[in-house]
């Protein structure tokens, strides 16, 4: 991949390879939510707009999403200025422990935290598990900015007379505000559409619209109900990102952003406790997860792995007992092709999104429409369009990895397009003026960061796809369960033996999306910025 | 009791290595005291440590007769000008002069604008009130951040080579102009810088700072 260099701000002819992913994205993401639309239109469904129970849900919805959203940045911040303005011992362990909730998937932490709280089924349950998630994320954008403000602004304010409090509220926060807010549209859109965790921790009585949309469209097969649901969730999600991004755009600071300076120990009271209080974030994060590597090794009073056991050797006669085996292939193989088709489509998106110059961003935002849809919106508008549509796609196994592609299509375009762009062009040129040939200077210079890019993403896009559940519910064949989807069905019926091999497939689970991502991880580029 | 600022046996380090051992410093009520040394002596160090927002190893800074060493920055009413103008970003030019100034009541805001103006006058950028600090050039941005020291009438002003990064030129006549204005202020000062010249035309006693033996 040859970066364009020559005259800036006009299209260049690479932007033609834009058209591939945006096809993609047309066709299962854009196509799908219009056939909810259409299906959303009728006159049943409308009548649905003007139903309380629509209403109290969408309020609920949000509600839920503001609160979780509101604590994630605010239990984050002491911890991305300790993690990002202070020297601390275990900094980068500790930043990947906080970071760790984000690529889980989300049945296993709706487990864990209903094996761990006393009152599952409670909104203070679900907004808990929501801050489990999101609060590494708050961390890593919040503190990525806060790292290249210059510290002395602080003390030029302190030596001006102002009080700690209001050095902070006055001359810090200003700045730090575009970053906060990206950090809250990016939470509110995720736990605004939160599924799995809901579904495992809510309370039946009271859904979240995704959740709603679910059982409207799975269980009661009321497609119409269903519709009008997305369309709301979907005109919800549209004006609040649009809101948050007007608001970003009018608060942000053109500002100059120093180097990160050294970080100096903590030499105030203050200081201390941040870093404290990122020690005790960190354990909160790590104890939900050791709750359930207990829950699957609990066998009734005493501990074993007969849920492993009874994982891979379903006891059960019935006709829907899967092997864990089964689906652990399954859900792999479904992963490395929506991983393979993520990849390919996120490559031509860089090129034609760095192509196409300026217009860009307009690209950037029409590639990241499926961060904006919900899963289940997806994976639901893909099956109204298997059922309607002029194919019977019904049972198409591709339908799987084409969906959980396109949910990690934006992650892919996230973490490649910052490096491409802070690539040096002049660094290619002074390796071809030492005297190397044009595949060699490229290799030496560029090939190895954008493979190693690559790989990060390859990574991210995998686990991502392997937890995937919002959209693969709708699309996977009953008797082909990929492992989350076995794990939600398992504990959906009673008794011990099913959440204790749920909780064994979630182990398992959890085991896999570390390793690929830890592995990545080594590879990854330091200070390459993106995700 | 007027003494004005006095340091003793002010010593700091950075990682376990010493960089000011046990330095002594008077500055009198009223006086401009240059500071003369080459970089890396801790010049600025012994600066932060006054203003407040440093703690050093040992040693005292007094004000006034009483010891000032613990209290915290925001307390002390020392000001202090770094070498960049680190103009705050998110305000223009009279937001960030009137930065530290009252003005929630209407009769504490016609103050504020007041007070300035006064400044901005004094300074050399009448007008400037509305300028978006972008727009500033390095002279006229570091001009505003001594006006913003200023604002709130500190006991003492402390200047970390302000003109570091500016032309002969501009330096020279920015000396001139800061002297007039402090002496119009009665603020005192402590100037720091490498620039014999400079120090000349500020000061009324010029202190000279040798490296630290290593």
């Amino acid at each position: 991949m040859i970066l364009p260099t020559s005259r800036p701000g006009q299209a260049q002819r690479g932007t033609v390879w834009a058209i591939i992913p945006l096809a993609a994205v047309t066709a299962l993401v854009v196509v799908p939510v219009i056939a909810v639309v259409i299906a959303g239109l009728n006159a049943q469904s409308l009548s649905e707009f003007t139903d309380s129970t629509t209403w109290r849900i969408v309020a609920y919805t949000a509600f839920q999403a503001l609160v979780s959203t509101a604590l994630s940045i605010g239990l984050a911040m002491p911890a991305a200025y300790a993690l990002y303005r202070l020297s601390m011992p275990g900094r980068r362990t500790l930043l990947a422990v906080l970071t760790l909730p984000f690529i889980l998937p989300t049945v296993v932490v709706g487990l864990a935290f209903r094996e761990l709280l006393p009152f599952p089924g409670t909104t203070a349950a679900i907004v808990i598990a929501h801050v489990f998630f999101n609060v590494g994320l708050a961390v890593r954008v919040i503190g990525s900015l806060w790292g290249h403000l210059d510290p002395r602004m602080r003390e030029v304010a302190s030596t001006l007379g102002l009080t700690p409090i209001h050095a902070f509220v006055r001359v810090t926060l200003p700045p730090l505000t575009p970053a906060i807010l990206s950090a809250a549209i990016l939470i509110f859109l995720f736990t605004f559409t939160s599924f799995g965790v809901v579904l495992i921790l809510g309370d039946p009585s009271l859904p979240t619209i995704e959740v709603a949309i679910y059982t409207a469209a799975v269980q009661r097969l009321d497609l119409s109900e269903a519709a009008a649901l997305a369309l709301l969730q979907f005109a919800f999600v549209a004006s609040a990102v649009l809101v948050m991004t007007r608001l970003q755009h009018r608060l942000s600071v053109r500002q100059q952003l120093g180097d990160a300076s050294p970080p100096p120990h903590a030499s105030s009271a203050g200081e201390r406790l941040a870093i404290g209080w990122t020690y005790i974030l960190a354990v909160a994060v790590a104890i939900p997860l050791t709750a359930l590597v207990g829950r699957s090794l609990r066998v009734g009073d005493g501990w074993g792995v007969t849920w492993y056991q009874r994982a891979f050797v379903p006891e059960e006669a019935t006709t829907r007992a899967v092997s864990a085996a089964e689906s652990i292939a399954l859900s792999l193989q479904y992963a490395a092709t929506a991983t393979a088709m993520a990849l390919a489509l996120g490559a031509l998106a860089c090129v034609g999104i760095l192509a196409a110059r300026q217009h860009g961003a307009w690209l950037d935002a029409a590639l990241a429409l499926p961060l904006g849809v919900s899963a289940v919106t997806i994976g639901f508008g893909l099956l109204l369009v298997s059922l309607r549509g002029p194919i019977d796609m019904r049972g198409w196994w591709v339908l799987v990895p084409l969906g959980q592609a396109m949910v990690a299509l934006p992650i892919v375009v996230r973490v490649v397009l910052p490096l491409l762009r802070s690539m040096d062009p002049r660094l290619r040129h002074v390796a071809a003026t030492l005297g190397a040939p044009p595949v060699r200077a490229w290799w030496a210079t560029e090939g190895a960061l954008v493979l190693r890019a690559f790989a990060v993403a390859a990574a991210l896009a995998a686990a991502v796809a392997l937890g995937e559940f919002g959209a693969t519910a709708f699309l996977v064949r009953l008797d082909t369960p990929t492992v989350p989807v076995q794990i939600v069905r398992l504990l959906g019926r009673p008794g011990e033996a099913n959440t204790g091999v749920a909780a064994a497939l979630s182990v398992m689970l959890l085991l896999m999306t570390i390793l690929i991502v830890g592995a990545a991880e080594r590879l990854r580029p330091r200070r390459s910025g993106g995700w | 009791m007027e003494q004005g600022l006095s340091v003793s046996g002010l010593v700091i380090a950075y990682d376990g290595r010493t960089i000011v051992s046990g330095l002594d410093l008077a500055v009198p009520p009223r006086e401009i005291v240059a500071v003369l040394g080459p970089s890396g002596c801790g010049k600025s160090s012994v600066l932060r440590c006054i203003a407040g927002v440093q703690a050093p190893q040992a040693g005292t800074i007094g004000w006034n007769g009483s010891d000032v060493t613990r209290v915290p920055a925001h307390l002390r009413r020392i000001g202090l000008v770094f070498q960049d103008p680190l103009l705050f970003p998110h305000r223009d030019v009279a937001g960030n002069v009137g930065f530290a100034l009252p003005g929630r009541s209407s009769r504490e805001s016609t103050a504020r604008h007041e007070r300035v103006r006064e400044l901005l006058d004094l300074v050399g950028l009448p007008g400037f009130e509305s300028r978006h600090i972008t727009t500033l050039s390095g002279g006229e941005a570091q001009r505003v951040a001594l006006a913003r020291a200023l604002a709130p009438r500190p006991h003492l002003l402390l200047l970390d080579e302000p003109f570091g990064a500016l032309d002969r030129d501009l330096r020279d006549r920015l000396a001139v102009d800061v002297r007039a204005l402090l002496e119009r202020e009665r603020t005192p000062a402590l100037h720091v810088t490498h620039d014999r010249a400079e120090a000349d035309l500020i000061a009324s006693r010029v202190v000279h700072f040798t490296a630290a033996p290593a």
